[in-house]
């Protein structure tokens, strides 16, 4: 119960974040969130809350329902299958393999929705490559830094458990 | 190995989720899927336009912040662009007056006469005015500034390119006047026409312009015309109304304070009259 709780605050932040974010820097930051989840939350409540926020980003923005999934979707298939190949986890690796994923994220943005609205892609020029090349840059780096914060905080299996020991 | 197993999984949890996002394009493009888009625009779209708007307001600074430079520049070019508006402006000001009063000039019947045109120059005094024209323009001792039919003063001194006017304002400026009825229905011919009801002796004083020597048993009253008719001057030039008349039994005579026509101080054109 107090989990659906959690979930319903956590979307509704989140959906405020990222229409403040998209607005102000044209970021957004769904992917982040999915991958700053990923190994921290049970894969069941992560594909609901992915379904959940991507259906609300879907009538947000004005897309066809499911566009979303979609636009998240390929760029964690391409992550979990490098997982095969790489410790995508940490280290450079990882987080690079994490920077091409947004940058493909960031790169299926203007060219998806524009293809299942009227059936041609959106038009992707060099400086508009360039920016995402810088934005994604960007959200990897804060990314690695949540991960840094969110290493240091107490999870129940690093609970410290203190014994009193009666003579 | 643990940790390819997991991701295995979270990679099979992903095909499984892109597939259903494949359903939900096809079952939204059959419009089947309208009361979710409609509860979900309800619910969240508030929430989203909140975080929109106030993007937005960052977005704005944010765009203010990096265009700076051509903020900048663009206020410059402003500036500039207003000086000269400015500019340009106050030229056809000066055109604007310097026509209004040749037209004044060219309605009156003394054409004939040779004008000299000079911008008033500012001065604290009230005794005189200083013009921009001078002997270079033919400007002489004695000449008679006036505006239209309005007596200004005369030309007490001159240099090459400029002169100095005395006003009536003056206390050293005496001067004869005559008094005239005021005649609404026959309009500027009604002075010259209706007889002179007094004569009288202007001269400029600490309280205004005052006129004195006006006959006891006179027709003066509030509002009668008082033109200058002195052989310094040559012709009879307005000067402004009776205001304040004296009502003593006991003196010989009568004065009265003259209301100008033309305020003195907002003057920016004169004619000078050559002789």
């Amino acid at each position: 119960m107090l989990e659906a709780l959690y979930i319903i605050i956590g979307i509704i932040g989140a959906i405020f974040l990222e229409g403040f974010l998209f607005s102000a820097f044209g970021i957004r930051i769904f992917l982040l969130l999915i991958l700053l989840l990923v190994g921290r939350l049970n894969i069941k409540f992560l594909s609901l809350i992915l379904i959940i926020y991507a259906l609300i980003s879907d009538v947000i923005f004005h897309y066809p329902l499911g566009t979303d999934i979609l636009l998240v979707g390929i760029p964690l298939i391409f992550l979990f299958s490098c997982s095969f190949l790489f410790n995508i986890s940490e280290g450079i690796v990882g987080y690079g393999i994490k920077y091409i994923s947004i940058a493909i994220y960031l790169l299926l943005i203007p060219v998806l929705p524009p293809f299942l609205l009227s059936g041609s892609f959106g038009i992707l020029t060099w400086e508009t490559a360039l920016m995402i090349g810088i934005k994604a840059l960007v959200l990897t780096v804060v990314l690695y830094l949540l991960d840094l914060l969110l290493s240091f905080t107490r999870g129940k299996e690093n609970n410290i458990k203190i014994s009193k020991k009666w003579n | 190995m643990n940790a390819q197993s997991s991701f295995k999984k979270e990679l099979a949890f992903t095909i499984i989720i892109i597939l259903f996002g494949i359903i939900l394009l096809f079952l939204d493009k059959w419009n089947t899927l309208g009361f979710v888009r409609s509860g979900i625009s309800y619910s969240m779209g508030p929430v989203s336009l909140v975080g929109e708007e106030m993007g937005d307001k960052i977005s704005s600074y944010f765009d203010n912040f990096v265009n700076i430079g051509d903020i900048v520049k663009e206020n410059e070019d402003l500036k500039v662009q207003l000086i000269e508006e400015k500019i340009k402006s106050a030229s056809s000001l000066e055109l604007l007056a310097e026509n209004e009063i040749l037209k004044t000039q060219l309605s009156l019947k003394n054409k004939e006469k040779e004008y000299v045109i000079g911008n008033v120059l500012t001065s604290d005094s009230t005794d005189y005015i200083r013009i921009d024209e001078g002997s270079k323009s033919g400007i002489a001792v004695g000449d008679i500034a006036l505006v239209g039919n309005f007596f200004v003063g005369i030309v007490e001194y001159v240099d090459e390119l400029g002169s100095r006017i005395k006003l009536p304002t003056s206390t050293n400026s005496y001067l004869s006047v005559n008094i005239l009825k005021y005649d609404e229905n026959r309009g500027l011919d009604g002075y010259i026409k209706n007889k002179v009801v007094s004569r009288g002796v202007m001269n400029g004083s600490a309280e205004g312009i005052k006129v004195e020597n006006i006959t006891m048993n006179s027709d003066v009253s509030e509002g009668d015309v008082i033109f200058v008719n002195d052989s310094s001057v040559g012709d009879m030039l307005v000067v402004g109304y009776v205001v304040g008349l004296s009502s003593n039994p006991a003196s010989i005579s009568r004065t009265c304070f003259v209301s100008t026509i033309v305020d003195y101080d907002i003057l920016s054109k004169i004619l000078v009259r050559i002789n």
